[in-house]
């Protein structure tokens, strides 16, 4: 003999090594659910698993910034529609006030009154959905406008210059923009800073000034001015309503990739329980056999039928 | 009365010769089970007629053959050798999977996902701080892991270097056992089983260490060749060999740590002679793979590329863009810091800025055109640009190269040491068909042995029961 142990047990014992290593990856497997539990159960599989998983978390994060700027998007999209709506109230007090039948008092009411509706488009530019104030562009941490009666268009910029460079990624790494600045909306200027006929505060606040002055020419006038300025803004809605469709297209894809990306990363990764259910079978049966085989292989030899003296 | 005399002795002798063969019989039966021990098998022969002292033929003498077969020892320590490669190459590996994880917790691609997707939020939202805390946060994170996986790769390459000692050390004394066995042999008048079991022994664990060949050298002695070409023992001399570090493997990258290599009694490198055993395995993985990932001799270390690689881009952006949406802008500030005077610790140095805040962040991409978030989005899709950033690749693609590469390597000495411990279990079966001892022909042979010792006893006895008849004749 020249090793210690028998080599025809050896070999058994190197067998059983095999079928016990099989049976332990295999309880592995159906413990945890997963087929790639080392680097060396499947080292060609682990770039793809890496990967999957990235894109896994890149389209579970570009879907949850979707999901936020939908609610950015559809606020911003509704707010324009109530300024829309608010200045065509103020073309009905100014239609009235226009009037040659309408008395002073009424028109300094009706002024009053487009008074609160500036304050209240005002407010409208300042919407604020989660902390961005949504007509603030790229200082959406501020608010854009307030009420300043002095001024000429009635409000005073708290942010300048405002600009919306603002990009939302798609899940195919397409960017595209979601937002205009109230400026755009509702103070549209020249190049010097002088309102243009799109301003819709300075058309609101020469309503205002007009209804005051109780002169139905210049509130005519007015009323004029301010249904271009509305018909400016009406125009604006299609971009809130282009960029609605975009956040649910791209919100769309994104889910999509998630549940892909999740069902190649369970082919990748799952353990199939149904194999590894026959393998353990298996591997127990074989293992079976091999002990009881063992077990009666024969553990004597002639001296054992040697007449004992 | 002398032929009487004669054939008296012839049969004593030959008493005497079963005996002993009876004892060469009970010593194989008491080491079937002792290493390193080949059959001893007791041959009769004739006695040779002698003239002078009138003894003649018809006894029987005892000569003892040994077994033991050079060509079967040979395959089995060359099996052996490949499984203690191989079985080696397992046991080192194996602590390397826990620093490449690939589980969905693995520490340095959980948190580059984090990081990237913190970048895709502040994208959403630049100007919000509790975004660009996250992105901090997860940088931070990123850092402890590349620390944490650094830290692991030194305190594996520690250990690799201790064992390797260890294991010259083993191979230091195995070669002395030897050059003891050559000073006893040869002042023995004949063979003894027993030391020869002790050599085979010892050569075997040897042969698991390292890659050696035996030469049969005069009266019994061997001489011991390290990788075939060095001598580890010769007679009654012996060149002890030494692991080292070679510092000369390490020039231009001063901060990694230098290969180890094998030198003999004279200070000859005789690393590449190392091919077999578990020093080769041990080598293996201390001089090239544990190099290729944290760094070593000319090598940074995938580890370090990757950490500088992602360091170094996400900086860059920053350091572009602008942390202001309106004219001057403001440039952002690094994120990311590493000790850059030692390219293979770049990975346990890499950590954050520890005055950044989140409004140094440059989330503006200053253009033309300009973007109010360009920077973020760039940053956000950094992992998935093409070609990647790091040689080539994405950070989380080259992390998972690296785990590939460990992942491989573990496997192939996985499949290697199961085939491995097949073969030598067959070259072992071999060997025992030649040289092993059968209890049943032990058995058998006893008998014989037995009938044989009973048959010169009778002869002696009949010779003895003669002579007492003509003594009873002779007159008083």
């Amino acid at each position: 003999m020249i090793s210690g142990l028998n080599p025809g047990n050896a070999q058994f014992l190197a067998s059983l090594n095999i079928l016990q290593n099989n049976l332990s990856q295999a309880d592995e497997q159906l413990s945890t659910g997963l087929s790639v539990n080392q680097a060396s159960d499947a080292p060609q599989s682990i770039q793809d698993i890496f990967e999957t998983r990235a894109e896994l978390g890149q389209a579970t994060q570009t879907a949850q910034n979707l999901t936020n700027i939908q609610g950015q998007v559809q606020t911003a999209g509704s707010a324009v529609q109530s300024a829309i709506e608010l200045l065509n109230q103020a073309v009905s007090f100014g239609t009235e006030g226009a009037s040659t039948s309408t008395t002073l008092s009424t028109q300094q009411n009706l002024a009053s009154q487009v008074q609160a509706l500036q304050a209240q488009l005002v407010a409208i530019s300042n919407t604020e959905v989660g902390g961005v104030y949504v007509f603030s562009g790229d200082a959406s941490g501020s608010p854009a406008y307030q009420v300043d009666t002095s001024s000429p268009t009635g409000v005073d910029q708290l942010i300048t210059p405002q600009q919306s460079t603002l990009q939302i990624a798609g899940p195919s790494g397409v960017t595209f923009q979601v937002s205009m600045t109230a400026q755009d909306l509702f103070d549209q200027q020249d190049s010097s800073g002088n309102p243009t006929a799109n301003n819709a505060f300075a058309a609101l606040n020469g309503l205002v000034l007009a209804l005051q002055s109780g002169n139905p020419s210049n509130i005519t006038q007015a009323v004029g001015a301010l249904q271009t300025a509305s018909s400016y803004v009406n125009n604006q809605t299609g971009f809130y309503g282009a960029a609605e469709n975009n956040v649910s297209s791209a919100l769309d894809l994104a889910q999509k990739f998630q549940t892909q990306d999740q069902t190649q990363l369970g082919g990748l990764e799952d353990a199939n329980t149904a194999t590894l259910a026959v393998e353990v079978t298996q591997d127990s049966t074989d293992l079976d056999a091999a002990m009881s085989a063992q077990a009666h292989a024969p553990t004597t030899s002639l001296f054992d039928y040697l007449p004992v003296s | 009365m002398g032929n009487l005399f004669s054939v008296l002795n012839s049969a004593s002798q030959s008493l005497q010769a079963f005996e002993q063969a009876i004892d060469v019989t009970q010593n194989n039966v008491t080491n079937a089970n002792s290493p390193g021990y080949a059959d001893q098998v007791p041959q009769m022969l004739s006695q040779d007629f002698e003239s002078d002292t009138g003894v003649n033929a018809g006894g029987v003498k005892e000569v003892t053959q040994d077994t033991r077969n050079t060509y079967a020892d040979t395959a089995v320590q060359q099996q052996l050798s490949l499984q203690g490669m191989y079985q080696q190459l397992q046991t080192t590996l194996a602590p390397l999977q826990s620093v490449f994880d690939v589980s969905s917790n693995s520490a340095i691609p959980s948190a580059l996902n984090q990081l990237f997707q913190s970048f895709s939020a502040w994208s959403s939202q630049p100007t919000n701080t509790n975004y660009q805390a996250a992105v901090i946060d997860a940088a931070q994170q990123v850092g402890s892991a590349f620390q944490q996986a650094a830290v692991q790769l030194g305190q594996i390459q520690t250990s690799t270097t201790d064992d390797i000692q260890t294991t010259v050390t083993q191979i230091n004394q195995d070669a002395a056992a030897i050059q003891s066995y050559n000073q006893q042999v040869g002042q023995m008048p004949q063979p003894d089983a027993g030391m020869s079991a002790q050599l085979e022994s010892t050569l075997e664990n040897l042969s698991s260490l390292a890659n050696i060949q035996v030469l049969q050298g005069n009266g019994g002695t061997v001489t011991v060749l390290l990788g075939g070409q060095t001598a580890l023992v010769e007679g009654t001399q012996v060149n002890t060999i030494q692991a080292v570090n070679n510092i000369a493997s390490n020039a231009g990258n001063p901060g990694a740590a230098p290969n180890i290599s094998i030198e003999d009694s004279n200070g000859n490198d005789i690393t590449g002679q190392i091919t077999g055993g578990g020093l080769a395995g041990l080598l293996s993985v201390r001089n090239n793979l544990l190099p290729s990932l944290i760094g070593g001799g000319q090598q940074v270390g995938g580890l370090n590329t990757l950490a500088q690689g992602l360091a170094d881009s996400v900086n860059n952006v920053l350091e572009q863009g602008s942390t202001t949406s309106t004219p001057p802008y403001q440039a952002g500030s690094a994120l990311f810091t590493y000790n850059s005077a030692s390219p293979s610790g770049i990975a346990g140095s890499l950590a954050v800025s520890s005055t950044i805040t989140g409004s140094q962040l440059a989330a503006a991409d200053v253009g033309p055109p300009f973007v109010a978030n360009g920077a973020a989005l760039t940053l956000a899709g950094l992992d998935s640009t093409s070609p990647g950033p790091v040689d080539g690749q994405g950070f989380t693609q080259y992390f998972a190269s690296l785990t590939s590469t460990v992942g491989n390597a573990v496997n192939n000495a996985n499949t290697q040491a199961t085939a491995q411990s097949q073969l030598v279990a067959q070259a072992q079966s071999l060997q025992q068909q030649v040289s092993g001892v059968s209890l049943d022909e032990e058995a058998i042979r006893l008998v014989q042995l037995q009938s044989s010792y009973d048959a010169a006893s009778k002869v002696v006895t009949v010779i003895d029961d003669t002579l007492q008849s003509l003594i009873a004749m002779v007159p008083t």
